[in-house]
This record gives structure tokens, C-alpha cells and sequence, in this order.
């Protein structure tokens, strides 16, 4: 009995200790061997780690750090400013814009992978980059065994060939990849080792955007022939994979698969869960951005060089790249949980949850005083991005434009902004982002403004109409559904402000609370009435915002609105050949007039971000198009030390 | 020994000896539970949310859109978001939500969907484990078997994970012109989840019952075994039922405030402890602590006053503790 007592004490003793010993930190982090370590938190799962799949922002954010494109953007220039990555220049455009000559670095090498073949000190090898890549990486895009989220759609019609390779490739089976060697790609060719040729369809102005896209960076064919035809053998080789069996996707399990030419590398990945990005050792020799001769810039990039050299962010000019050696990513949805971290000092830089935003941050939007005086600084932007409530116009009762007037008029924006997020946003007052230049041209829409008296006159007039359509009963109640992707607090609100300002219309709004998934599939079947969407631009052009609205990109996904009106689609075919000036912008203010009018969408934010850092994080901007910037943060390892952060 | 005779000594309690000073079973229990004072707090306590709960049915039936009386929704007033409690006025007697709510309205609201749910999904799944358990206990043999497989499959799914299987698969559903994505699905799930226990306990005891005397006698003299099981049967276990029905209303509660919690439960814009303690826990960070400390108030004395009532109830009705 003795023995059970002094047996028992121990294990209760054990048990105890056992988080501790653990769960220290050395374990968590995985220890740093002197390397420049950070930590971060992130909140949405990564769908995607191949670049041909990319469609969501959490795996553009991941990829753009992995995988590099032709071309980027300039780092701290604003607005957006396009500059070459992997090109050696920028692209020779033929005369009649349909042919782009694109020149390679040299010397470029990708991250070393085991599918490269392993050295004689049993190191994984690498290889230098060549234009065939670039041609894969096309092929596969236009695949039909893969199916694209966004990068297909954009340049589906605009590269030549691009519909014949479709239908060649549905032929083979999709673990044959043999077509990638015997099926030509017309519009993508490898002139010599380092030059690429594309051939266009039609004049593509936001060509040179599509090519800044991580997505469209080269594949290596040894990561198909090496992950995608062969599997673990669980002996520490591989076994070859039947052809019937093989997948044409890099998948998340693949993580080691996930390779390019960018700063980083995957050294563990768990979607949902830990994410550790380690410097890619073959990395080019890449060096931080000097600022740039005012003198040549204009006016709006002029500002942008000088805010960035009075706020330091030019101080680390002329230094290599990339400054950090690790960055480990936890996955943490609930933000007070990932606050509560970056207040420990665990991680260097957070978001505000709504709870904390008065705590954090006075009422003229500045940080307050408590947190000033640990040296935290408060950096807002805003993000070309719009959300809205989508109306489904292929709906009976919402074809009715009336009634999406009258729901436009009756919902008050800046309440929710005021609400939900703290301010923390800008009235939509158009479709196009407010930081776009081209947006002081276009028209404001009369229904993006809080108005219940017109909305209820709105009403009645979409009631009458509707009643004579036979599709609503004298005196029955306008029954509607809205689909929200989520089921978190913010949704919940979302749906009960909806309820309410609808409900003044008269309407009787059932709303539903949908995971993402579930929301895009009733999305992509037409089977949501009025949903929360929104688009951030891919690129800074207004035509990326127009293209939602134009009727064959029904088809493609992108215009998930259903809207269809043939004079908005003969501008959009107008203005998609058409290079930039002052002709396209008056074009592109009658189509979002068009817009204005048909309301297919309850206008709400352009988001604006408040972020809180450590005072030891240094060069932190975030872009508001380009992903890959993690490459510039560099954090003062003693600052933090002293700080006691981790 | 006549049928009449057969049929009194059964209404009088079955198997055990005839109750004291000729009183019934039902009698008897009322008898000691209202000596009971204990109990009859808790009576009382679940007595005034029942009629806090019939209130709130009542301001929901009279509020109408741009009526007098202004619906739950209308009572949306951003202006006066987060008021903490405060003697000034009944609608801030418990302070505000973020919408400027009352939070002690929406308390009670809350209490007519808790007893609601709690009510409705008993009505399901107490008849339905009186009648599996009866029938399992009774008949033996294939049918004992079926449905001991199928109670024994439902038990090693854990609740919750059951719970939340058949909100998702009712999802967009519609039966006989019900939402089952709304409250009614979560009756049904509730309900078809929950027979568990009664039907466990049912069986055991129809098990004892079906071998003694008056249904010997009752067999013995022609009867059918459906009129067996209703007629002398059931209302022998009938007690089983109330128990497990006031113990289930507990459960039931707390499973609408976790799926509520989940994101699960109720529908949006229809107030609930769930809903309320989900949307109130992260305001603890910027010490808005009403709103959670109502609900879980709320439901932490409802409960206990089930809880206690139920288990008082049990022991007014168990014969063997007749002289305790």
C-alpha cells in the first residue's frame, strides 16, 4: 500500500509538470540556433499550395512568399507599380500588342528539393530556372484534368491556344502526364533557355498585371515527375504511382512539393495548424529598394517615397534580402486569442479585435497612451478591395431592380462600419476602390447612401411591380434569404443589422449562416438570394472590378451576380483591348454608372486595417495587390530581447 | 378476482403494496413533495420562468411591426449600445446589448425559447423512449434485440457530435412546411437524440413488470398483448417518464445553448442563452460582462431548479422509498 502512495504522488506530480516540460518555449518554436526567428498568427486555412490553383487570399499570402512570378511590385512605391522579378526587363510588346517578348534573369535558381536529385554530402540539389518552366506552368493552368480557381479565368480567352490545349488534354487520362510534352501551348513558347514569347488573342492592356501574379510562377517538371508519379514507400524511398491513381494537383499534404524560386521555403506544414517558412538557401541575390529620384516621379508616387523615407522605411536601402530566417505561423481563428499573443510579446504584429479597438486605439484614431508608451506603433491602410451584399438578380423577386434600389437606400453603411468594425472601413460609394486613380472620374451612385424615406417610396414602387408580375400577393410579405459564409459572431451581427434595416422595408429577411464552402457552392448553383461577397483586386486596374459584371464571366464564376446587360458587355469588350487614357476611363464611368443604376449589389466597405506592431519590427508596409513582402520585414532581435518579447 | 379489480389494483400501483392509508401513487407523491420544501422552491423557481417564458410568448404575440408595442427588432437602438446595468429605466435594469437591446428582455425571451426547446424535444423523445423501451422490455426476443442494437449504436455516438451531424443534414430542409434549418430541426434533433436514456430505463423495468401477477392474470384471462402494454403495462412505468421528461428538459437546454454557442442553434435574430453567452463572451475583454452574466445566470438557477426538482420527483415516485 506504501507503494501505491509514493506510485501515485509521482504520477500526479508528473502529470502536473508535463505541460511544462512540453510546452517551453524552446519546443514551441522549435529552437533558433541564433537564426532570426519570428512568430506570427494566421486565421483562414490555406486551400491551395499550388500556384495554378491559387484563388484565396490566406494561400496567395503563403505562395507569394514560395513562389516567384515574372513580375512584382515595387514595395513601398504608391499607387502599385509594376517591376520585374524573374524578367530581365520589362516585356518588348510587338506593334499590333499581341506578341510579348519576355527576357529571363540568369542564374536564377530554385529552392533545393529533393526532386532536383540528392549530392554527394546527401544535400538536395537545385537548378536554374529556364523558360520551359514558365511554358508548364502555363500548361497546366490551361489543363483540363486541373481546375483553376481565378487563374485560368483571367487569361482563358486572352492567350492564344489556350481553348485547343483544353480540348487536346481532356483526351488523356489525368495522371498522363506525357501531355505536357507532346501538346504544344500556342500562345506560350520558349523561344531560347531564357526567353518566353506570348501570343495573345486580342489586345490584353492588363497583361503585364496578370504576369505580376505569384500564380502564374514557373513549375519544375521534376516536382510532377517526382511528387506526382511516385509516393513514400514507407521505407524511406518511393514506389511509383499507377497512372490511374495520380494526382495532376500539388496537394497540401505535398508541402514539400510546394516548390519555387521565392525567399522561403516550407520546412512544415499543416493547413490549420502550423506553418513554418525557412529561407530558401538558393535565394538570388536580391537587395532592399533605394528610393527612386523624386524628381522623376509623379505627384501621388512622389508622396508615397517621401512619407516612406520620413516613417524610416528606406533606412535598410541597399541591404540583402530576405532579412528574417524563420517565420512560424500558428493558425489561430478567434482574434482575442491571437491579441492576446502579440500583448504577451509572442508574436510582432496583430490586428485589433473589436473588443479591444477602444482600448487600443483613441477616437481620433490614433493608439493610445498606454500602448504608445511600450513603443507599439499603429499603421492603418486600406486595401483595394469592396464587400457587398451580392443580389442574385436571376432570383424572380430579385430581378425586380426596384426592390434592389429600395434594399440599397434602406441599410445604413456607416452604422455598420460604426458597429461592427470599430469605423474601420469607407463607405462603397461605386464598385471601384477609392485608391484606384482612375476612381475621381467615376460617378458616385445615388443608391449607395442611407436614405429611408426613399427607400420605402422605392419599396412601394417594387411592390406594385411585383404584385402586377403575379409575384407577389397583395399584402403577403416580401420573404427573402440572406446567405452569410461563417457562423462566427460578426456573421450573426451581420444578419441581425440586415434583419432590422430590411425589416423596416417590410421584408421578412431569413437568414443563413453558411460555412465558406457551402456559401460558394449555393453561389455557384444560384441557389443564395442575396449573400456577402466581396473582391479584392488582383490588379490595379478598374477593369479588374467591371470583368464581375460582364455576362460570359457568368460561366467563369467571377460574375456571381448573374448580371446581364448587353450594352455593359459590348463597353467591357471595348474597353478590354483598350490601353490606358483618358477615351477608356470616360468608358469605364458609363459602365460603373451602369452599375450605379441596376444595383446587382447592396454597396457596404472598402476595408481599412489597423495594425498594431512591437517597436522592434522594422520596413513593415503592407502592399495592397502584391503578397510576397515578407522579404523585407526585419525585426531588431536586441530590441526585442530587452522588451521581453519572444 | 374480476377484470375490474385487475384494472384498480393496476392504476394503484402494480407490483408494490398498495399505498399506505389507501392513498394512490400519484397521490403519494403529491403528498410528500409538497411536504417537501426543497421541492416546492424549486416548483416555484421553474413556476416563474414558465410564466416569464408564457410573458415573453405574449410580447412576442402582441408586438407587431410599426405597432404599439415594438418587436424584439425594433428595439434596436445603436445609440444606446453597451449601457451597463442600471436602475434608471426597466429596459436597462440589466444594461444593453451591442445593438442597445435590453439584455434583460432578451433574458426572457431567452427563457421562452430555452423551456420551449426543452418542452418540445421531451415531447419527442419521452414517448419515443416509453414506447421503444416498453416494446423492447415486453415483447423480448427479436424486437428487445432491434432496438437494443439500435440504442446501443445511438449511445456510442457521442451527443453532440450526433447533435451537430443532424443540424448540418437539416440544413435547407423543409417537412410539412417547417423550417428544419430553424428551431423545429433543433426539436427533432433534440428529441430523436435524447431516448436514450428513458428507453433504457423503461426496458429494465417493463422487464420486471410483464412477469408479475396481474399480468400473468391479465394474459391468463385472454387479453392482447397491445392492450397488456397499454392498458397495464405503460401506466406502470408511466412515473419513468416524468422523471426522465423534468431531468430531460435540463439537458435539452444546455444542448440549445451549446449548439447555440457552435453557431448551431437557434436562427438569427431569435434571442437565446446560447446565442446570448456566444455573442457576449468575447465582450469579457472589454468588461461588458451583463450580457453573459445574465444568461448564464438565467440558466444556471433554471437548471439547478430542474435538476433538484427532477431528482426530488424521483424520489417521490420510487415505491421502495415510500417510508424514507
Amino acid at each position: 500500500m506504501k507503494y501505491f502512495y509514493i506510485i501515485s504522488v509521482l504520477v500526479v506530480a508528473g502529470l502536473s509538470a508535463a505541460p511544462f516540460i512540453l510546452l517551453d518555449e524552446e519546443n514551441f518554436a522549435g529552437g533558433d540556433d541564433g537564426k532570426v526567428v519570428v512568430y506570427s498568427t494566421y486565421a483562414a486555412k490555406v486551400d491551395s499550395l499550388d500556384p495554378a490553383t491559387c484563388g484565396d487570399t490566406t494561400s496567395a499570402m503563403i505562395q507569394g512568399n514560395i513562389y516567384d512570378g515574372l513580375y512584382g511590385y515595387d514595395y513601398l512605391l504608391r499607387p502599385s507599380t509594376v517591376e520585374p522579378v524573374l524578367a530581365d526587363g520589362m516585356p518588348h510588346r510587338s506593334p499590333d500588342r499581341l506578341v510579348y517578348t519576355i527576357k529571363l534573369k540568369k542564374g536564377v535558381r530554385y529552392a533545393p528539393n529533393k526532386c532536383f536529385g540528392v549530392g554527394p554530402d546527401g544535400r538536395p540539389l537545385t537548378r536554374e530556372v529556364v523558360a520551359e518552366d514558365f511554358v508548364l506552368a502555363f500548361k497546366r493552368i490551361a489543363d483540363y484534368h486541373i481546375t483553376t480557381r481565378l487563374t485560368l479565368a483571367l487569361i482563358e480567352d486572352k492567350i492564344a491556344g489556350i481553348q485547343e490545349y483544353r480540348d487536346r488534354t481532356r483526351a488523356y487520362r489525368q495522371g498522363d502526364f506525357s501531355r505536357y510534352d507532346v501538346v504544344p501551348l500556342a500562345g506560350v513558347e520558349a523561344v531560347d533557355s531564357h526567353t518566353l514569347r506570348f501570343t495573345l488573342t486580342t489586345p490584353f492592356p492588363q497583361f503585364i498585371y496578370v504576369l505580376a501574379m505569384s500564380s502564374y510562377a514557373p513549375i519544375p517538371r521534376e516536382v510532377l515527375d517526382y511528387y506526382l508519379t511516385s509516393e513514400p514507400d514507407g521505407k524511406g524511398g518511393r514506389r511509383a504511382v499507377d497512372v490511374s491513381q495520380r494526382r495532376a494537383v500539388i496537394s497540401a499534404g505535398d508541402f514539400e512539393a510546394a516548390v519555387g524560386t521565392g525567399p522561403y521555403r516550407l520546412s512544415e506544414f499543416v493547413s490549420g495548424g502550423n506553418i513554418v517558412l525557412t529561407r530558401n538557401e538558393a535565394y538570388r541575390e536580391e537587395y532592399y529598394p533605394s528610393p527612386p529620384d523624386l524628381a522623376t516621379l509623379d505627384e501621388r508616387h512622389r508622396q508615397s517615397v517621401q512619407q516612406a523615407i520620413d516613417e524610416g522605411l528606406y533606412n535598410d536601402a541597399g541591404k540583402r534580402i530576405p532579412f528574417i530566417d524563420t517565420n512560424y505561423m500558428q493558425f489561430i481563428q478567434e482574434d482575442t486569442t491571437a491579441w492576446g499573443l502579440f500583448t504577451a510579446g509572442r508574436t510582432d504584429v496583430s490586428g485589433i479585435p473589436s473588443q479591444m479597438f477602444n482600448t487600443a486605439v483613441t477616437p481620433t484614431a490614433e493608439i493610445s497612451g498606454a500602448f504608445r508608451a511600450k513603443g507599439i506603433r499603429l499603421e492603418k491602410y486600406g486595401s483595394p478591395a469592396i464587400y457587398w451584399l451580392a443580389f442574385n438578380v436571376d432570383d424572380p423577386l430579385l430581378s425586380n431592380k426596384s426592390l434592389r434600389q429600395a434594399l440599397s437606400l434602406s441599410f445604413d453603411v456607416d452604422r455598420y462600419v460604426d458597429v461592427l468594425f470599430n469605423g474601420r472601413g469607407r463607405r462603397a460609394v461605386n464598385i471601384i476602390p477609392s485608391d484606384m486613380p482612375e476612381f475621381a472620374d467615376m460617378p458616385v451612385s445615388r443608391y449607395a447612401r442611407y436614405d429611408p424615406q426613399a427607400a420605402m417610396e422605392k419599396m412601394k414602387q417594387a411592390r406594385a411591380e411585383l404584385e402586377a408580375a403575379g409575384l407577389v400577393a397583395p399584402g403577403e410579405k416580401i420573404k427573402l434569404t440572406l446567405d452569410l459564409g461563417g457562423r462566427e459572431n460578426m456573421q450573426r451581427r451581420m444578419g441581425e443589422m440586415a434583419r432590422y434595416y430590411f425589416g423596416r422595408l417590410g421584408v421578412d429577411l431569413h437568414v443563413e449562416l453558411n460555412d465558406w464552402p457551402t456559401l460558394q457552392e449555393k453561389v455557384h448553383n444560384k441557389r443564395a438570394q442575396i449573400y456577402s461577397m466581396g473582391w479584392h483586386s488582383d490588379y490595379p486596374d478598374p477593369e479588374n472590378f467591371l470583368q464581375l459584371f460582364y455576362s460570359p464571366n457568368i460561366m467563369r464564376g467571377t460574375n456571381n451576380t448573374n448580371y446581364s446587360n448587353k450594352l455593359f458587355d459590348q463597353l467591357y469588350e471595348q474597353i478590354a483591348t483598350m490601353d490606358p487614357g483618358p477615351e477608356r476611363t470616360a468608358i469605364y464611368a458609363r459602365m460603373v454608372e451602369m452599375i450605379n443604376e441596376d444595383c446587382p449589389q447592396l454597396l457596404l466597405t472598402e476595408p481599412v486595417s489597423f495594425v498594431l506592431m512591437h517597436p522592434w519590427v522594422r520596413n513593415y508596409r503592407p502592399h495592397p495587390i502584391g503578397y510576397g513582402t515578407f522579404k523585407y520585414r526585419r525585426v531588431d532581435q536586441e530590441l526585442r530581447k530587452a522588451a521581453g518579447g519572444m | 378476482m374480476t377484470m375490474d379489480a385487475i384494472q384498480h389494483q393496476t392504476s394503484a400501483g402494480g407490483a408494490e403494496p398498495v399505498a399506505q392509508r389507501g392513498a394512490s401513487l400519484w397521490a403519494d407523491a403529491r403528498r410528500r413533495l409538497a411536504r417537501d420544501r426543497w421541492a416546492m422552491l424549486c416548483l416555484g423557481i421553474i413556476a416563474f420562468y414558465v410564466l416569464l417564458a408564457l410573458g415573453g410568448a405574449m410580447y412576442e404575440a402582441l408586438a407587431a411591426p410599426e405597432g404599439g408595442i415594438p418587436t424584439f427588432e425594433e428595439t434596436i437602438n445603436f445609440d444606446q449600445s453597451y449601457r451597463p446595468p442600471s436602475l434608471d429605466s426597466l429596459r436597462n435594469l440589466l444594461g444593453t446589448d451591442w445593438a442597445g437591446r435590453s439584455v434583460l428582455l432578451k433574458t426572457v425571451l431567452g427563457a421562452k425559447v430555452s423551456l420551449t426547446v426543452g418542452l418540445m424535444s421531451n415531447l419527442i423523445a419521452v414517448p419515443l423512449g416509453l414506447m421503444l423501451g416498453a416494446a423492447a422490455g415486453y415483447f423480448g426476443r427479436r424486437t428487445d434485440a432491434v432496438i437494443v442494437w439500435l440504442y446501443s449504436t445511438m449511445a456510442s455516438v457521442p451527443g453532440i457530435v450526433l447533435l451537430i451531424a443532424m443540424k448540418y443534414a437539416f440544413k435547407n430542409v423543409t417537412f410539412l412546411g417547417l423550417n428544419l434549418g430553424g428551431i423545429h430541426g433543433l426539436y427533432i434533433a433534440l428529441g430523436v437524440t435524447a431516448w436514450v436514456g428513458t428507453c433504457r430505463y423503461v426496458r429494465a423495468e417493463v422487464m420486471k413488470v410483464r412477469e408479475l401477477e396481474y399480468v400473468l392474470a391479465a394474459r391468463a384471462v385472454g387479453r392482447g398483448n397491445v392492450m397488456i402494454l397499454l392498458r397495464h403495462v405503460l401506466p406502470n412505468v408511466l412515473h419513468l417518464g416524468i422523471i426522465s421528461f423534468s431531468l430531460g428538459v435540463v439537458g435539452a437546454i444546455t444542448a440549445e445553448v451549446t449548439l447555440s454557442y457552435l453557431g448551431l442553434g437557434v436562427e438569427v435574430g431569435m434571442p437565446s442563452w446560447g446565442t446570448m453567452i456566444d455573442g457576449a463572451r468575447m465582450e469579457l475583454h472589454a468588461g461588458r460582462w451583463w450580457e453573459l452574466a445574465s444568461a448564464v445566470g438565467a440558466m444556471f438557477l433554471l437548471v439547478l431548479a430542474l435538476n433538484i426538482f427532477g431528482d426530488r420527483l424521483r424520489d417521490a415516485l420510487d415505491p421502495r422509498l415510500k417510508n424514507v
